[in-house]
């Protein structure tokens, strides 16, 4: 029953190559399908075949959606909220399909992710913090050309005594600049971290299940904490989804609006 | 090298100290809920996802520690 | 306008997101020219997965 090799918990995030892609002249690794590649059209296929069950598909027959209709009226619902409660004012409505978009990617590829012996999509720290980072950048510029010079007013809240600003504006860029990666590290860390301590401890009682008879019996009891954390662990799974899109809308207002 | 194995795990036990801070947040971000709700109890429904959303960014700053201490135990 | 069987609306993708894909590209390019960077470092330069090994560059460096 022992494995004659040593299994690193972090072996689950390895990413191997399916197909490919090789040339004598440039570097086309970029293009390679991988297990990234392969779970990203995984995702995109859940999401527009919940689309397709709802609305009825090729034939387009039903005139009121089916009961799939629901669960995307009530993830719609909860983001347009969100948006018009977070932005405000007039422009929230061009912002929502980018939340919306980055809310049901995220949700899907962490539900993806949850399933037993798949690829967790969103622990791949380099992509996550990817997408912070461009949105960070796209917020910036979007600011930018919104408001003008006007956009610096962002790094001096209001009411602050005149000596305490180049202080302040220091910290406040600082903060501003940090958002890049902790938008995205929260994500990545959270499903990195749990998906971590599922293996370990999954591990550990598989271990100690396999002694005896009695430690079989015995074993059941942390078998049913962990049944709890995995519990746990998809109701992280929707809630930084549900953070990541709650955040960026906010980011959002302050590019818009300046505070 | 056993020393540099020492300390690897040591430093992972430290990291996991900062786990203190989560729970007390995470704590303190239920406590006012509680609170608020026994002033308030129609309030319930606006204040719980903002609970939510307290225990979720709490509980990512103390997922840091851990994922720290994963990554020296397993990564490095 | 239909896209895969499912009807789809009009929006305006490109006048409203463009900062944003402004953003993806400069990520897009800074990542790749760290990965590359990252690539040729000591620690990975003899590593079997090196694309160079697949280019026919085979001497240990």
């Amino acid at each position: 029953m022992t494995n004659n090799y040593i299994n690193s918990p972090l072996d689950q995030f390895i990413i191997n190559n399916l197909l490919e892609i090789n040339s004598p002249f440039l570097n086309l690794s970029t293009l390679n399908f991988s297990t990234f590649s392969l779970y990203t059209l995984f995702v995109v296929l859940v999401i527009s075949l919940t689309f397709i069950l709802s609305i009825g598909g090729e034939s387009n027959n039903l005139v009121k959606g089916s009961n799939w209709l629901i669960a995307i009226e009530a993830i719609f619902d909860t983001i347009l909220n969100m948006v018009k409660g977070q932005i405000g004012g007039s422009v929230y409505g061009r912002y929502v399909p980018l939340v919306y978009t980055l809310f049901t990617f995220i949700l899907v590829a962490n539900l993806i992710g949850m399933v037993p012996y798949n690829f967790a999509l969103s622990a791949s720290l380099i992509y996550i913090i990817g997408i912070s980072v461009s949105l960070w950048i796209g917020l910036t510029i979007l600011g930018l050309f919104l408001n003008k010079a006007v956009f610096f007013s962002l790094f001096v809240p209001s009411g602050t005594p005149l000596p305490l600003v180049p202080v302040l504006v220091l910290i406040e860029l600082l903060s501003y600049t940090a958002r890049a990666i902790s938008l995205g590290l929260r994500l990545a860390a959270n499903t990195l971290s749990g998906h971590l301590l599922m293996s370990i401890l999954g591990n550990l009682v598989k271990n100690l299940m396999s002694i005896n008879y009695f430690t079989f019996i015995f074993g059941l009891i942390p078998l049913a904490g962990i049944f709890a954390i995995v519990i746990l662990e998809f109701a992280i799974a929707c809630i930084q989804a549900y953070v990541f899109a709650i955040l960026t809308s906010s980011y959002l207002k302050d590019s818009i609006y300046l505070h | 090298m056993q020393l540099v194995l020492a300390a690897k795990y040591i430093g992972a036990a430290i990291a996991t100290i900062g786990l203190t801070g989560a729970g007390i947040g995470i704590a303190i971000v239920f406590a006012a809920l509680i609170n608020g709700t026994s002033r308030n109890p129609s309030l319930r429904n606006t204040l719980f996802p903002f609970a939510i959303l307290g225990f979720a960014l709490s509980e990512a700053t103390g997922l840091f520690c851990l994922m720290i201490s994963f990554l020296l135990l397993y990564g490095v | 306008m239909k896209f895969l069987g499912v009807k789809v609306y009009r929006f305006p993708l490109v006048k409203y997101y463009w900062p944003f894909f402004v953003g993806f590209g400069l990520t897009f390019y800074g990542v790749a020219k760290i990965q590359n960077a990252m690539m040729d470092t000591a620690e990975f330069i003899n590593d079997p997965r090196h694309p160079r090994f697949k280019k026919g560059d085979l001497e240990k460096k």
